[in-house]
């Protein structure tokens, strides 16, 4: 329970001191009255006297509720959850007012739509009684219950509402539902008293009528009355930034190979889409000035898109964020897009083999080991700085700054190894795991599957393949080897397999990246999954498996042009992925993939957020923008690109009918005028509930306060027949029979 | 000091006190021995004024007061008896503890109170016991009756002897001029000092609150009983003792030392009314199983009806005991 004025409900409680203090004082301050006949009068205290203390008590205890019950009842207390003492007898009106990115959507005379409902919700709260108390959600995800309990103040219920602002993050019904259907469980008995109205214009981006919304509302429907405003069905032109894709996020030095080519990608909604011009800007600190692209719309046209080649030797050592921005139009929330470029010197590799001694073996001798980080590093100027670490020497450190490990014996790494690889994934980590050359049954697979977390079925043992099999001709389109799509079939062609230790089946989890001519897949990569709800949030790398060792004994690819530019793109396109796979998006609060030493991040606007132990920020991101990372000392190490939701600010109108069918789904919901929104709020009695019942109260305890007094203080006893008339003297003998009749 | 006794005397004896008193005479209810000629009747029946009763002749006695007429009818020997006209001797015992302290009623010009009285301003149980007790001796010494007083409380605080003289009257009221003890009544041990100075019976007039226990007070009056006196109780009670009708909480201090206690009277009045009643009944019933006569006297009332109201049932009694 609360107050509207708490602090007459703390004077009522310290006025009680006033009764006490009389008391106190009546005890101290009255004159002692010289009695004859002390005797009788001690006796008879001594006979009640257990009995009047009881009474003095229970009269003091009465006074002071009084005093309690009064500076409650005069602070206008709000009841939570409503119980016997809530009569219902006032409304209830909750708002649920879409206040998502299409709340920024402005009409034709600059007004954004959110204006509109907030005018909406004015009107309904004036035609209230000021007994009704009012409630309000907002949808912008996370949806909040910004005013629940209900509050009878409406003035207050006005400034908050006239203090909202059109959020950056997408609208989430879902959630406001589930938040509204936990209010109205706390004010059961008022049901029929309840009023929910829903505010928004059920615009595409506000409203996916493809997703359920929940039932939670279900057990309302019967006796709450649930209203919402009538869709809209006028179209609204928006032209928004759906992507900024480069082709690698993260970019090595010596990559010449279009790393520097970013494209823009853009859709537009709303009306005859007729012939049109955009004009599309790069912009970003490190990137100089760049020339901006024009993007023709045809009539009809929905989607386009532009390119950009970056100068990157610009960027330097460091992470880049690029902005792509549009013109202005009806919603400017998604006219701008962010990514980040990260420029690496050098990528750290772990390479978990048993070290060789001794001179350079001969090809046909070569590890898998060997072979990878010759191909990865094959010279020194290579972009790769690889160390190798024994499989049971496996610890935390090693894997610390690592950026891709190479496992090609898996076999011989200790128990505690697997769970770090994963934790390594998790982290942002990408893992390339081979099979062990050596090994005809291979048991490691078990510990493969269950402590990393890669539910591929790989078999035990080695199949041979006699003749040797080829790589597919047609191999299945990746996003790992896009940037060599183009020649993968040339490049695969010489490859033979003799040896595998394939993926028993097509598996659910990952991508298939490579497989046989037979339709064996020989390459797979995918996620780990996640060991908890945090980790779900928080698994941010790539494992991926080879199923043949890249040895001369089990295949031809080290021998072959394909295995450079296998390997090279593994890397360089997998930690790109592992970077773009975890677009940040408004309104969102998950784990974020910023490394370990992360402490804070410092929004566009120059605000401090907090980061946890899981690296989730302290609260939702709200604007989109480049954030900083910076670590405990307060020193930068990276920068965050946090966008809208481009679905978000899809201003395609939808049906009516549609938006009825889809919202019934989820309660008894009826639309109404937004002009006439007062009139299916019918008319019930009734001021502040809990404030009457307890001015009842306070009546009711002054009536007994005045009998328990009166009866206490014996006064209507006085007078009346029986001793209490007193005793007289003898010439009233009718006392005592006196004299000598006898 | 003279002058101030006789002023004191004269209001005690204002004309409504007398003019209530007048019509009627002291008597005692039992045959008290006097040594004076008065008007009340005689133990020691003889030869003197009244015939009582014939007796039959037994040896030893005087053959003088044979009845020679009632021998020559019926030829048997009878001796005349006759009743003797004597004074009485009257004791009045006023009570002085700390009790006797307590009064309401606001002392009026001329009333003629005590010391303690003009103190306090109100007119005290003690005031209105010295009025009783100096009416009462100014009436029997008026009859020539021996009157004495003792004034107590614990024991015995002042005495005056019996006497009939002339100055008589001064000192007894010399003595009610004094001023209650703080001590508490012991009815009993005073009963004890006074009867044992005194041989011939008497008839004991009480005047007190009579706060003591009613057994104590059973005790006390069983003494006199025993000696074969008369005895009055005039329980002499404030009108606010007996109605108790305060309206304010107050703490409540005893005059006896009882202590302090702080009490609504309204809430109490009821049981304290009950307490106080059920040993007034019991008091009572001790005076009359002992053949007492037992008066509650209101302070508030005046003096005179309530010796009027005495006088006027003891004479009805002794009326009643001469015709039966």
């Amino acid at each position: 329970m609360s107050f509207l004025t708490p602090a007459l409900a703390i004077a009522g409680v310290i006025a009680t001191a006033v009764p006490i203090l009389i008391f106190l004082l009546w005890r101290q301050r009255r004159t002692p009255v010289q009695w004859g006949a002390m005797r009788f009068l001690m006796e008879a205290y001594r006979k009640h006297r257990r009995r009047l203390r009881i009474e003095q008590i229970l009269l003091l205890a009465v006074r002071c509720l009084i005093l309690v019950v009064l500076g409650a009842a005069l602070a206008r207390p709000l009841l939570e959850g409503t119980g016997v003492l809530d009569p219902g007898g006032g409304r209830v009106v909750y708002f649920v007012v879409d206040d998502g990115m299409a709340g920024r959507l402005e009409d034709a005379d600059g007004a954004p739509v959110l204006q509109r409902h907030v005018a909406t919700a004015r009107e309904i709260i004036t035609a209230l009684d000021p007994g009704d108390r009012v409630g309000l959600i907002t949808t912008a995800r996370p949806a909040r219950l910004v005013l629940s309990p209900p509050s009878t103040d409406h003035r207050a219920v006005l400034q908050l509402l006239d203090g909202l602002q059109a959020q950056a993050a997408p609208t989430d019904l879902g959630g406001a539902v589930d938040r509204l259907a936990g209010a109205l469980g706390d004010i059961e008995d008022d049901l029929d008293q309840v009023f929910v109205y829903l505010l928004s214009e059920f615009r595409l981006g506000s409203a996916s009528l493809d997703d359920a919304l929940p039932a939670s509302l279900k057990p309302f429907s019967e006796r709450v009355t649930f209203l919402y405003t009538t869709p809209a069905t006028d179209p609204a032109a928006n032209v928004q930034v759906t992507a900024v894709d480069p082709a690698r996020a993260l970019i090595l030095p010596d990559a010449l190979d279009g790393s520097g080519q970013i494209t823009v990608r853009l859709a537009r909604q709303g009306g005859a889409l007729a012939r049109d011009v955009t004009r599309v800007r790069l912009e970003g600190d490190a990137l100089g000035a760049v020339e901006p692209r024009v993007v023709n719309w045809a009539p009809g046209q929905s989607e386009a898109s532009c390119q950009f080649i970056l100068d990157l030797g610009a960027i330097g050592d460091a992470e880049a964020g690029v902005t792509a921005r549009i013109d202005d139009d009806a919603l400017d929330a998604d006219n701008t897009r962010h990514t980040v470029l990260a420029l690496r010197q050098q990528v750290r590799l772990v390479l978990i083999d048993r070290r060789s001694f001794g001179f350079e073996p001969s090809l046909e001798r070569m590890t898998s080991g060997q072979w990878m980080q010759r191909t990865l590093a094959p010279t020194d100027l290579a972009p790769l700085e690889a160390i190798t670490v024994e499989p049971a020497a496996l610890d935390l450190a090693d894997l610390r700054t690592a950026d891709v490990v190479l496992l090609p014996r898996p076999d011989q790494l200790a128990d505690d190894g697997w769970p770090l690889l994963r934790r390594f994934v998790e982290t942002g980590g990408l893992l390339i795991v081979t099979p062990p050359e050596e090994l005809n049954v291979h048991q490691w697979t078990d510990a493969f599957r269950t402590k990393l977390g890669v539910d591929w079925p790989i078999a035990r043992e080695v199949r041979e393949l006699t003749p040797p099999v080829g790589l597919a001709l047609e191999q299945p389109a990746s996003s790992l080897l896009r940037m060599i799509s183009s020649e993968l079939g040339e490049l695969a062609r010489p490859v033979l397999f003799e040896r595998v230790l394939p993926v028993a089946t097509t598996p659910s989890q990952g991508e298939v990246i490579l497989e046989l001519a037979d339709g064996t897949p020989v390459m797979i990569a995918g996620i780990p999954a996640p060991r908890d709800a945090a980790g779900a949030a928080r698994a941010g790398g790539l494992v991926v498996y080879l199923a043949a060792a890249p040895q001369l004994d089990w295949t031809n690819l080290p021998s072959k042009p394909f295995m450079v530019p296998l390997f090279q793109e593994l890397v360089r396109q997998g930690l790109s992925l592992i970077r773009a796979a975890h677009p940040i998006e408004v309104g969102g609060r998950r784990s974020l993939l910023v490394g370990p030493a992360a402490s804070t991040l410092i929004d566009p606007v120059d605000e401090r957020i907090g980061l946890d132990d899981q690296n989730r920020p302290a609260r939702p991101l709200s604007e989109a923008g480049l954030y900083a990372v910076v670590d405990g000392a307060g020193q930068p190490i990276g920068t965050l690109a946090v966008n809208v939701d481009p679905g978000a600010g899809r201003t395609d109108p939808q049906s009516p009918a549609a938006v009825g069918e889809w919202l019934a789904g989820a309660a008894s919901w009826r639309p109404i005028d937004p002009a006439q929104a007062t009139v299916d709020l019918e008319r019930a009695e009734g001021v502040s509930p809990l404030a009457g019942w307890l001015l009842a109260a306070l009546l009711t305890l002054l009536v007994i306060e005045l009998l328990l007094a009166r009866w206490f203080s014996h006064a209507t006893r006085v007078g009346t027949g029986g001793v209490s008339r007193g005793l007289q003297g003898s010439m009233h003998d009718r006392d005592v029979a006196v004299g000598g009749a006898t | 000091m003279a002058d101030g006794s006789a002023v004191r005397a004269e209001n005690y004896l204002a004309p409504e006190t007398l003019a209530q008193l007048a019509p009627f005479e002291l008597r005692a209810k039992m045959i008290v021995e006097g040594v004076m000629s008065g008007m009340h009747r005689s133990p020691y029946q003889g030869m003197a004024v009244e015939f009582a009763q014939h007796r039959q002749y037994v040896a030893g006695d005087d053959p003088k007061h044979l009845d020679w007429k009632v021998f020559g009818r019926s030829d048997k020997l009878y001796i005349k008896q006759y009743q003797q006209e004597t004074n009485l001797d009257v004791v009045l015992l006023v009570d002085a503890s700390s009790s006797m302290r307590y009064g309401t009623l606001e002392v009026k010009k001329d009333w003629g109170g005590t010391t303690a009285s003009d103190r306090v301003g109100r007119w005290t149980k003690f005031d209105h016991a010295t009025a009783l007790a100096t009416a009462m001796s100014y009436l029997c010494l008026h009859q020539q009756d021996r009157v004495g007083v003792v004034v107590f409380a614990d024991d015995v605080r002042t005495l005056i002897k019996r006497s009939s003289s002339q100055g008589q009257w001064r000192r007894i009221v010399g003595a009610l001029r004094s001023e209650p003890v703080d001590a508490p009544t012991n009815l009993a041990k005073v009963a004890d000092q006074v009867l044992g100075k005194i041989n011939n019976r008497a008839l004991f007039i009480i005047i007190s609150d009579l706060f003591e226990t009613p057994e104590a007070i059973r005790q006390a009056l069983a003494r006199f009983r025993h000696r074969r006196h008369d005895v009055v109780l005039l329980n002499t009670l404030d009108r606010q003792e007996m109605q108790f009708d305060f309206t304010q909480p107050a703490p409540f201090e005893g005059l006896e030392n009882e202590g302090r206690i702080r009490v609504d009277p309204r809430a109490l009045r009821e049981a304290y009314l009950e307490s106080l009643s059920a040993h007034l009944s019991a008091v009572a019933r001790t005076a009359l199983g002992f053949g007492f006569d037992y008066h509650r006297v209101d302070t508030h009332e005046s003096v005179g009806p309530p010796l009027a109201y005495l006088l006027a049932r003891r004479s009805a009694f002794l009326k009643r005991s001469k015709a039966g």
